[in-house]
């Protein structure tokens, strides 16, 4: 078991270690560039009003997406938790978003929203709620789509995960609940919400780091369009690094990028430690 | 319960299940219309003249269209096969290795109290918190100066990077909450550490093997940034990257685009949903508690 | 050794088994087979002066040619020429009559495939195009498609990893800077490169040489992008119809008159050419402006020779005036904006295919080919090609074959440069004649254009509007801009950000003053970087 381990590590640690590297480093094929500039790449990253732009479309998209994928996982679980006929397909059915590559959900998305043939479109045009087809990757809504579709793909594994957690809670507490005559809320706070916490808090920091990472739903779905404004740092990275071939500076813009999510679950880390010395398990 | 309420719940349930698997619908729908129909407008949302002939003709085989327009097979079926044989003698080795390594290292990390046991989880979650586009050039360099570059070995080597860290972490959890009773009367009945190993805690885990290997496997299937950058669209491409290549210009329909999807999304649907109720028992916990 | 010989008959599958891939094609020029035969004398066709680069001078003149090989079997080509002046271009001497091709296929070295990077375009013929190669070569050659946008990055990321490949398509701007990165060779080290050039239209030959005169690389097609077509029914609901404007000018009036007329089931008057793609917003402008400015190399206009940028943000200079006129074709809602949330021409070249749109740019005039394709359109049939009147419309849409430095084998690699991108074993241009006939793909050889079977072939898809459409992609190759700026290496990294600030103005968030001063900002950083 160890030296897999360590052949798995090794092997993630030295594109790791590369990837820093260059990003300290200014290189250009052209003019036989690989100057090192040192921190000056970073500086840059902050003068760099695209950058900044994608950060501010990549926060959008990650708390979006974190709400959708929780809301839709509390919801959809407390759904299934009940016994009800054909519950089995029910939960089949429920995973198949997960089934699904990022790629082909994209896919998916574009289908689904385009605005000459989409599914969505043709829906509401036979409803007759609209007359006239619908740009939904053209709107200022787009990002707000891409999260949608995400959320889509990734609340499975949420959904799942709070459903577990959901049935260790014992029958007696929720009936205590019932016959003291508590609202719907303030059973599921006092009742329920503790032993999901954990795996709510687990699918919100899998969706955080998830969408935060991911480069293949906007590269499919909508190009970055319109103009910028569904560019993320991951998408802007992948521009510079594969059609700009700027090695350092894409490599220094992803460093950040994860600069960031460490921030995050560091934080994450002390919350957790923190309710682990309260929390009665 | 009052009785409106089941009804609520039903018709909620009705929607969620619209809501999983509309989109999947809908790219059956394209893959089974003629080109043409695709972009009616009103577009179809139900198959008016259903067909076979996309399928046909990602496999190789010509078609004719209801107007005797004759339709030419897809250039890249060959590619097509290739990748979905490419893709399965990926994600055999991956999801057998991944099981064999991390069901031990899960047992070990979630039950006994591991010196800095938190630093690994932080080094675990750290490494997931890249994104692969940046480390798909130094991966690529290193893999050509390595030459595992266009090689199955690169591949597996690649998924399970990924996939060893993501499977340990979910069953560390796991171990963590079994029962310890069962393994302590088997050691008072006298059985090494080994075999309570293999002859009560597997047996109690195999709900997350399973799962672990599903898991695995629709990762290793799904993968598509590392597996269109290593194999390069040479010889060892694996399916899902394969798929671009039906999007790249107006010679190759959409229908047949959706076709290729479909056939994509099949196997990993069909994985997915006949071992579900694997997945379902996984009881996630906080791998920082230690049960004793 | 068996021969399966080669048709050149489109859409005979006569010969497949149960629909399959076979290619079995009987050769129907049989007289070129002839030549093979071993009576061997090849007609060398000395090109003159075709396709011109855009000055709109001396009226054509249209000049006939004969020749005919002494002792050759009726080995007949004749020439149509549009020329401004005459100019016999081909070697100082000339050559020895030869057999094409000069040498023989060896037998194959096991474990040694050759690779053929390529981007998908009509995979399906590029796999039967293998398959003729192997069988006449007794070769093995393999393919590794790369996806659009990324192209120019997967493929230079593969130079830069030090793959062994053997051919790769590139576009003009790719091909000069992949020679001067020094990962390819140029054409001109390759065997018979005289008889080759000989035989090529002038201008694709000036539109491929580089700063020092060297050819990038050998011809897989030439086109003229975007291809502006009109939706005929629509135009007729409109009352409008058979008129089709002449200059930009005209065109945008023509969309504002539609959209008042609203006849019944448009959507938008106009699905322009703009997507963030390296073949999408950017082109369209180098191809309005140069239109426009009347100034095919973009060299007063644009880029000067030195390739200092001389365009500016101010009102008078053709590229602020084109990306003003955009912006109010947006603010006016007469264009389907759905095209700028995609990365590739499929978005609006489906819209237009649906027939909701009075005008289209598509891409390449391969673009109208497809519209006319019943199987896929739904306004085959009933689109044109609108002619070059007083502006130009388009810009060159080459793609050229390259050749890899790091190859597998100089000679083998050579030699299936030379098949693909000259001639095949029997002396034909056979690729070049496949993606003509079939795709509508024009090429750097007036032999294939003036070919019977191409006619016949374009006659099966357009019908009577065949001629008029012949003709008019001749007028759009004749006049096409062929960017200057492509020769430095500083376009490959302004492509890249600039279609940011035009797609900008274009979603409504910055103006066109702001847009077109950053790109020059850029430009001008850019050149500093790799000139000053």
């Amino acid at each position: 078991m160890t030296p897999l381990f360590i052949l798995n590590f090794g092997l993630s640690i030295y594109p790791m270690m590369y990837s820093l590297y260059l990003s300290f480093h200014d290189v250009n094929l052209f003019l036989n560039k690989f100057d090192y500039i040192g921190g000056l790449q970073y500086i840059k990253l902050f003068s760099d009003k695209s950058y900044g732009e994608a950060a501010m479309v990549t926060i959008r998209f990650v708390i979006d997406s974190t709400v959708m994928v929780l809301l839709l996982s509390v919801f959809i679980a407390l759904l299934l938790n009940r016994a009800f006929v054909g519950q089995s397909i029910m939960r089949v059915i429920v995973i198949m978003p997960w089934a699904l590559s990022e790629f082909a959900t994209a896919t998916a998305g574009r289908y689904l929203f385009n605005g000459s043939y989409g599914f969505v479109n043709a829906i509401l045009y036979r409803l007759g709620l609209i007359d006239k087809y619908i740009d939904f990757l053209g709107s200022p809504f787009v990002v707000e789509l891409l999260a949608f579709m995400y959320a889509w793909h990734l609340a499975p594994l949420g959904i799942f995960f709070i459903l577990a957690g959901l049935q260790t809670i014992p029958e007696d507490l929720i009936k205590q609940a019932k016959i003291d005559g508590a609202s719907f809320f303030t059973r599921f706070r006092v009742v329920t919400l503790p032993f999901i916490r954990y795996a709510v808090l687990m699918t919100g920091i899998i969706a955080t780091i998830e969408s935060a990472r991911t480069a293949d739903m906007i590269i499919v779905m909508t190009g970055g369009g319109p103009g910028t404004s569904s560019q993320t740092i991951t998408f802007y990275i992948y521009k510079v690094f594969f059609r700009g071939l700027n090695l350092g500076y894409g490599a220094a813009g992803s460093w950040l990028l994860m600069a960031g999510l460490i921030i995050a679950i560091t934080s994450y880390f002390i919350v957790l430690s923190k309710r682990r010395r309260v929390m009665q398990y | 319960m009052a009785r409106p309420s089941k009804y609520l719940v039903y018709i909620a349930l009705i929607l969620v299940a619209f809501y999983s698997i509309g989109p999947i619908y809908y790219i059956f729908l394209v893959s089974i219309s003629w080109p043409k129909d695709v972009i009616r407008i009103p577009s179809p949302i139900f198959p008016n003249d259903p067909t076979i002939a996309n399928y046909l003709r990602i496999f190789g085989y010509s078609a004719v269209d209801p107007m005797g327009n004759p339709l030419r097979p897809a250039g890249q079926w060959r590619e097509l096969i290739r990748g979905m044989i490419n893709s399965a003698i990926i994600g055999v080795p991956v999801t057998i290795i991944t099981t064999a390594v991390v069901v031990p290292a899960g047992y070990v990390l979630g039950r006994y109290r591991v010196k800095a046991k938190n630093a690994l989880i932080a080094i675990l979650f750290g490494s997931r918190t890249i994104p692969p586009v940046s480390l798909l050039v130094p991966f690529y360099a290193f893999y050509v100066m390595t030459g595992l570059r266009g090689t199955y070995i690169g591949l597996i080597l690649v998924h399970l990077t990924i996939t060893i860290p993501l499977m340990t972490w979910i069953l560390m959890g796991y171990f963590a909450t079994l029962p310890r009773d069962l393994e302590k009367a088997a050691r008072i009945d006298g059985c090494s550490r080994l075999s309570t190993f293999t002859k009560v805690a597997i047996p109690l885990a195999m709900p997350a093997i399973a799962s672990t290997a599903i898991l695995t496997f629709l990762y290793s299937w799904n993968e598509f940034l590392f597996g269109m950058l290593l194999s390069g669209g040479g010889e060892v491409q694996p399916f899902t990257p394969f798929l671009t290549t039906f999007f790249q210009n107006i010679t190759v329909e959409t229908s047949m685009a959706a076709a290729a999807m479909m056939t994509n999304i099949t196997p990993a649907l069909l994985v997915a949903a006949t071992l579900q109720r694997y997945i379902t028992s996984i009881k996630i916990i906080d791998p920082g508690t230690v049960v004793v | 050794m068996k021969r399966k010989e080669l048709s050149n008959k489109i859409g005979d599958d006569s010969l497949n088994i149960a629909g399959r891939k076979t290619i079995t094609r009987r050769a129907a020029i049989s007289k070129l087979t002839a030549v093979s035969a071993g009576l061997g004398v090849a007609v060398v066709v000395a090109g003159v002066g075709g396709y011109l680069a855009g000055s709109q001078a001396a009226p054509a003149r249209t000049v006939e040619r004969t020749v005919t090989a002494p002792g050759a079997e009726r080995t007949v080509t004749v020439e149509k020429i549009v020329e401004r002046t005459v100019t016999v271009t081909g070697p100082a001497t000339q050559p020895p009559a030869i057999t094409w091709p000069p040498w023989r296929p060896e037998p194959v070295k096991p474990g040694v495939p050759l690779i053929w990077v390529h981007w998908g375009y009509r995979p399906d013929i590029i796999a039967e195009n293998i398959e003729i190669f192997n069988q006449q070569n007794n070769e093995n050659l393999t393919q590794e498609q790369v996806t659009g946008p990324d192209y120019q990055g997967l493929v230079e990321t593969k130079f830069l990893a030090g793959e062994k490949f053997d051919m790769v398509y590139g576009n003009a701007f790719m091909a000069f800077r992949w020679v001067e990165l020094g990962f390819t060779n140029t054409a001109e080290e390759l065997p018979y490169i005289e008889w080759v050039k000989a035989e090529m239209f002038e201008s694709v030959k000036r539109a491929y040489s580089d700063k020092q005169g060297r050819l990038a690389g050998l011809t897989y097609f030439v086109s003229a992008t975007p291809a502006l077509i009109s939706n005929d029914e629509m135009l007729e609901k409109a009352g409008m119809a058979g008129e089709l404007p002449k200059d930009h000018a005209e065109l945008y009036d023509m969309l504002r008159k539609i959209k008042q007329r609203a006849p019944p089931g448009m959507v938008k008057p106009y699905v322009p050419h703009w997507f963030n793609a390296f073949w999408g917003t950017v082109w369209s402008l180098l191809a309005e402006v140069a239109g426009r400015a009347k100034d095919p190399e973009l060299t007063k206009s644009m880029f000067g020779k030195d390739f200092a940028p001389t365009f500016d943000a101010a009102p008078g200079d053709t590229v602020y005036e084109t990306v003003s006129d955009w912006r109010k074709l947006v603010d006016e809602d007469l264009v389907e904006m759905a095209v700028i949330s995609a990365s590739s021409d499929t978005v609006g070249t489906e819209a237009f295919w649906t027939g909701s749109y009075a005008f289209g740019r598509l891409n390449g005039l391969y673009g109208y080919w497809n519209t006319m394709d019943p199987a896929k359109s739904r306004i085959a049939g009933k689109a044109t090609l609108v002619p070059v009147t007083k502006e130009a419309w388009g810009l060159i849409d080459t793609g050229l074959y390259c050749w890899p430095k790091n190859n597998h084998d100089h000679d083998r690699s050579a030699r299936l440069i030379l098949w693909f991108g000259y001639k095949d074993n029997y002396g034909k241009h056979l690729a070049a004649f496949k993606w003509a006939a079939e795709e509508f793909l024009h090429t750097a050889y007036p032999a294939v254009l003036r070919d019977p079977e191409v006619q016949k072939a374009w006659e099966a898809r357009l019908g009577p509007k065949t001629k008029e459409t012949a003709e008019r992609a001749e007028q759009w190759l004749a006049t096409m801009a062929t960017p200057w700026i492509w020769r430095s290496p500083l376009y490959g990294e302004w492509m890249v950000k600039a279609p940011d600030f035009m797609a900008k103005c274009l979603a409504r968030e910055i103006s066109p003053k702001e847009a077109v001063s950053e790109m020059r900002k850029l430009a001008d950083e850019l050149w500093k970087k790799y000139h000053g």
